[in-house]
C-alpha cells in the first residue's frame, strides 16, 4: 500500500491511528498494529506475505534459542547467511547471471522474480534484532505478538526508516499518545505527503525530460536542470516518505524514531552529508559492518578496505546494478579524499563554497545513480558540458517544463531549513496559520492524487 | 484547541472515505465524458490478484466529492504557475498546448517512422489514381494551426511541412493536393475553434468552397452555394481539447451555417435510411442544456458509410474518404453530385471485407476525394484505404 493513496490518507491511517487511540489494552493495541501492518502489506503484495510472516516468527524462534545455545555464533552465522542469501537471490541473483553472461558469453535464463516489497528494509531490520541479541545489546523478545510489531510495522515497512528495536521496545509495553503527539504526527505526515506529492512527483518531470531524452545531443542547459531536479526529487520523495513513516508512527505513540533526515544538503563536507542523509541505513552500515570490520581503528589499509566494502555494499544495497556499485564506490574514494586531503582545506573555506562543494559532488552522485547505465552515465557526463559556450537560457522557458519552476525554486528553498524555521517562527506566533496552511497542503496532495492517480515512490524498488 | 481541531480533521478525513462507498455513486463523469467506478464493480475482483485494491482506489477518486472541482483546480493552478513565466503560450497536457485563448494539439515534430507512413499513404493515393485511370482523384487537408510556421515567433515551432513535402510527393502527377490556406493565426480563429481540433462551420464553408473550386477546373458542379443563414449560440461549446484539461476555460459560441439551394435528397448511413428532416437535425443537435456538449453533441459521429443520393443533379458521382471534419459540411458538398458516398475508414467494421472496386462499380464513380486533417491522413494508426489485390 503506498501512503500517496486515497485509501491510506482517507480510510487505512485514520481508522487505525484512531482505534488505537481508544484502545487502552497493550495487548489489544498491538493485536491492531499487526493486524493492520499485515493488511498494509498484503494490500500491495499478497504474494510475499507468507514468506515475510515466516522468517518473522523464525527470527523470533532463533534469537530466543540463541542465548540457549552453546553454537551462538554458529547460528548467527547462519542466521546472518540466510537473510543474505533470501535479498541475494530476490534482488541479485539476475544480475549476477546476466553479468556472467556478459562476461563469460554464456546463456543462462534469467529468473526475472518479482521483488519482494521492502525487502532491503525488511532484512537490514531483522539482522539488525538479531545482531544485537547476539551482542547482548537487547534482550530477544519473549512475545511473538510484540516481536510481530516490529518486524511487521507498516509505517516503515516498506521504505524505512530502518528500525532497531530498542526504539521501539518500550512502546510495545506500553505507549499512551496525547492528543498533541496525535496532531503534531498529522502534521508531520502531511507535510511529507506535501514533499512526495506536491514536490517530488512534479519535479520528476523536470528530472525525467533531461533523463530520458537523447542524451548524446542533451544540451548542458537540460543536464543541469535535469540533475539538479533530480537531486531535489530523491531527496523529496525519500525524506517525504520518511517523514510520512515517522508521523504515522508518533500517531500510533512509537516516539522515539529519529529523523532520517536531516537537510543533508546544508552538509559542508561530505561526510557530514552521509551523516544527514538516511541516517538508518548509514547508522546500520556503521554498526554492523564498519564498526565489526574494526572501522577506523586498524592499519590505513585495512581501513581503505573497510571503508570500500561499506561503500560497495552501501552502493550494492541501492540496486543490482553495476552503477549504483559505482555510485557507492564514488562515495567511498571521495570520503577518503577529504579524510586524507581535503579536509582540512575545506575547514578552511568559507562555508558557502564548502556548500557549493557538497552539492556538486552529490549532483554528480546522483546522476551516476538516475543513469541506466554506463555508457547513459558517460553521455551525460558529456552533456554537462556540451555546447557550454551557447548561454541560450530561453531553454528553461520550455512549455513542457516552465510551469515547475515555480516548484523548483520552491524545493530549492525547502531543501535547506529555511523553511522549516519560517514554518516555526508562524507557528509560535499563530499556530492556526501553519495548520490551515497544512491543511491547504493536504487540499493539494489530494488533488495531485486525484488528478495523477498515484505515482509509487523511489524508494520502493529498494 | 489546534490539536482538537486537528483530531476532528483526522476523523473528517475518515468521515468522508466511508461515505464514498455509502452515498449514491455517480455513475458518469461529463467532465471526463467516462464511465465512474462505483461500488458496484467491487463484485467479481479479486483480492488476490489486486484487482480488489485497484477498484477501491478507483472508487475513491471517482467518486470524491468535488472531483471535477479539483481537476480543474489542478489546471487553474497549472496556468497559474506557468503564466507567472509567461511567454505566450502553455503547455497543459501531453497533447494540449494553449495559445492565447485557443488551445491546440501538441506541434508537429520530424520522425522517422512517421515520415515512412506518410509516405505510404500518399503512395496509396496515387495506387488508386493508377488503379482508376478514368477517375479524377484529390486530396484536400483542413489545415491546422500546429503544423503550420505561424507560431515561429513565440517560440512555438513545427515541422508540419516536411510531412507535407513527403506526402505530396509521393501523390503522382494524377493527383491534385490542395489545403486550407491559412495566412494568419487571426484568420485561423475564424476558421477553427479555440478549444477543439475541428473546424468551425466558417472553416467548413471555406473547405467546401476550395473542394467545389478545385473539382470544377475538371467538372462542371456549378458554383459554391452561398450561405442563406447563420445561426449562434453562445457559451455552450466545450472543445476535445478543452477537455482534457477539464475545461478551465469559459465555453465558447457554436455556430452553424444554412446554404440556400441544397435540394431534396436521400440519405443512408451504415445502410440505414434515415429522414431527411432527422438529418437536418443530425447537425445541429439537441444536446444545448448539457454544460459539456461536444463536437458530435453538435454535428453527429463518425459513421462508417454514408450515401447521399441527390438524383439526376451534376451527372457526377463521388466518393469520398473523410475523417469527422467532414460532418458540417458533408450535406454541402454531397449537394453537388448525384450520388456521394463518405467512407471513415476509422470506422469501417471489417476492413477485411472493404472492397473498393464494388463501390468503384456499384456506384460508378467519376471523382475520388480524399479530405481528412494532417493527423487522420498522415499518421493516425488505421487501415488507411486498401486497395483491392
Amino acid at each position: 500500500m503506498e501512503f500517496s493513496t486515497l485509501f491510506y490518507i482517507l480510510l487505512f491511517m485514520p481508522l487505525v491511528v484512531l482505534l488505537s487511540m481508544i484502545t487502552k489494552n497493550m495487548g489489544i493495541k498491538n493485536t491492531i498494529l499487526v493486524s493492520s501492518s499485515i493488511l498494509f502489506y498484503a494490500w500491495g503484495q499478497l504474494a510475499f506475505l507468507w514468506m515475510y510472516l515466516a522468517i518473522s516468527v523464525g527470527t523470533y524462534c532463533i534469537a530466543k534459542y540463541l542465548k540457549k545455545t552453546k553454537y551462538q555464533t554458529g547460528l548467527l552465522i547462519l542466521y546472518v547467511a540466510f537473510m543474505v542469501g533470501i535479498l541475494l537471490y530476490f534482488k541479485y541473483f539476475d544480475f549476477a547471471l546476466s553479468s556472467l553472461n556478459a562476461v563469460l558469453s554464456t546463456e543462462f535464463s534469467l529468473l526475472q522474480l518479482a521483488l519482494p516489497l521492502g525487502i532491503s528494509f525488511f532484512t537490514f531490520q531483522s539482522l539488525g534484532y538479531m545482531i544485537d541479541v547476539y551482542n547482548q545489546k537487547i534482550e530477544a523478545e519473549d512475545n511473538l505478538l510484540k516481536f510481530m510489531c516490529f518486524t511487521s510495522f507498516f509505517p516503515s515497512f516498506i521504505s524505512g526508516p530502518i528500525l532497531r528495536y530498542e526504539q521501539i521496545k518500550e512502546q510495545l509495553d506500553y505507549r499512551n499518545v496525547s492528543l498533541e503527539e496525535v496532531a503534531n504526527g498529522f502534521r508531520l505526515f502531511i507535510m511529507g505527503l506535501g514533499k512526495k506529492v506536491i514536490i517530488a512527483n512534479n519535479i520528476a518531470v523536470l528530472a525525467n525530460y533531461s533523463f530520458s531524452s537523447d542524451l548524446t545531443i542533451l544540451q548542458w542547459q537540460f543536464a543541469w536542470l535535469g540533475a539538479i531536479a533530480y537531486m531535489l526529487q530523491i531527496y523529496f520523495d525519500f525524506s517525504g516518505y520518511s517523514d510520512m513513516a515517522i508521523g504515522v508512527a508518533n500517531m500510533l505513540g512509537f516516539k522515539k524514531i529519529p529523523a532520517n533526515f536531516n537537510y543533508p544538503y546544508m552538509s559542508v563536507s561530505i561526510s557530514e552529508f552521509w551523516r544527514r542523509w538516511h541516517i538508518s541505513l548509514g547508522s546500520w552500515f556503521k554498526d554492523y559492518v564498519y564498526i565489526p570490520l574494526g572501522g577506523n581503528r586498524v592499519s590505513i589499509s585495512r581501513w581503505i578496505f573497510n571503508m570500500f566494502t561499506v561503500w560497495f555494499l552501501t552502493g550494492l544495497w541501492h540496486g543490482a546494478s553495476i552503477v549504483f556499485i559505482l555510485w557507492g564506490l564514488y562515495y567511498g574514494i571521495i570520503l577518503m579524499l577529504e579524510k586524507f586531503f581535503i579536509q582540512r582545506l575545506i575547514n578552511r573555506l568559507p562555508k558557502l563554497i564548502a556548500h557549493v562543494y557538497v552539492l556538486l559532488v552529490t549532483l554528480y552522485g546522483w546522476t551516476i545513480f538516475n543513469s541506466s547505465s554506463l555508457y547513459d552515465l558517460m553521455q551525460y557526463t558529456k552533456a554537462f558540458i556540451r555546447s557550454w559556450m551557447n548561454l541560450d537560457y530561453t531553454y528553461f522557458m520550455h512549455a513542457d517544463i516552465v510551469y515547475l519552476w515555480p516548484i523548483l525554486i520552491g524545493g530549492l528553498l525547502l531543501s535547506s531549513n529555511i523553511g522549516y524555521k519560517l514554518y516555526k517562527k508562524i507557528e509560535m506566533k499563530c499556530g492556526y496559520i501553519t495548520d490551515f496552511y497544512l491543511v491547504l497542503i493536504l487540499v493539494i496532495s489530494v488533488v495531485l492524487i486525484v488528478n495523477n492517480t498515484f505515482s509509487p515512490t523511489i524508494y520502493f524498488n529498494f | 484547541m489546534r490539536n482538537k481541531l486537528f483530531l476532528v480533521f483526522l476523523i473528517a478525513l475518515l468521515c468522508v472515505g466511508i461515505s464514498l462507498f455509502i452515498k449514491p455513486q455517480k455513475d458518469v463523469s461529463y467532465l471526463e465524458r467516462a464511465g465512474l467506478s462505483g461500488t458496484s464493480e467491487l463484485m467479481g475482483t479479486s483480492f488476490i490478484e489486486g484487482s480488489f485494491q485497484e477498484t477501491v482506489e478507483e472508487i475513491l477518486i471517482d467518486q470524491l466529492y468535488f472531483k471535477d472541482n479539483m481537476i480543474q483546480l489542478y489546471y487553474r493552478l497549472k496556468i497559474a504557475a506557468s503564466s507567472f513565466f509567461d511567454q505566450g503560450y502553455i503547455k497543459l497536457a501531453e497533447d494540449v498546448i494553449k495559445i492565447d485563448d485557443f488551445y491546440i494539439r501538441n506541434l508537429v515534430e520530424e520522425n522517422e517512422e512517421d515520415l515512412i507512413t506518410t509516405a505510404n499513404r500518399g503512395y496509396n493515393i496515387k495506387l488508386i489514381s493508377e488503379a482508376y485511370p478514368d477517375v479524377s482523384v484529390y486530396v484536400y487537408k483542413p489545415t491546422r494551426l500546429e503544423e503550420t510556421n505561424l507560431l515561429d515567433s513565440r517560440w512555438v515551432y513545427s515541422q508540419g511541412y516536411v510531412y507535407d513535402y513527403e506526402f505530396e510527393g509521393q501523390l503522382g502527377d494524377n493527383v491534385t493536393y490542395r489545403s486550407l490556406s491559412i495566412e494568419s493565426v487571426e484568420q485561423f480563429d475564424d476558421y477553427f475553434y479555440d478549444t477543439d481540433i475541428h473546424w468551425t462551420p466558417y472553416g467548413a464553408y471555406q473547405g467546401y468552397t476550395d473542394i467545389i473550386m478545385m473539382l470544377n477546373e475538371t467538372f462542371d458542379l456549378g458554383d459554391a452555394k452561398s450561405i442563406e443563414s447563420e445561426v449562434c449560440y453562445e457559451e455552450r461549446f466545450y472543445g476535445s481539447l478543452a477537455n482534457k484539461i477539464g475545461q478551465t476555460t469559459e465555453a465558447e459560441a457554436i455556430c452553424d451555417i444554412t446554404l440556400s439551394g441544397i435540394g431534396e435528397y436521400s440519405y443512408s448511413e451504415n445502410g440505414q435510411d434515415i429522414s431527411i428532416d432527422a438529418e437536418k437535425q443530425g447537425y445541429i443537435l439537441n444536446d444545448y442544456d448539457s454544460l459539456y456538449s461536444d463536437y458530435d453533441n453538435y454535428f453527429g459521429d463518425n459513421p462508417y458509410e454514408r450515401i447521399f443520393d441527390f438524383g439526376e443533379n451534376t451527372g457526377v458521382n463521388a466518393l469520398f474518404f473523410v475523417d469527422s471534419f467532414i460532418n458540417v459540411n458533408k450535406v454541402w458538398l454531397a449537394s453537388h453530385f448525384d450520388t456521394t458516398i463518405m467512407l471513415d475508414m476509422r470506422t469501417v467494421p471489417d476492413v477485411d471485407t472493404f472492397d473498393l472496386d464494388d463501390y468503384m462499380g456499384t456506384y460508378e464513380i467519376d471523382v475520388i476525394i480524399v479530405s481528412m486533417y494532417y493527423e487522420n491522413l498522415y499518421v493516425n494508426g488505421y487501415n488507411f484505404i486498401p486497395l483491392n489485390d
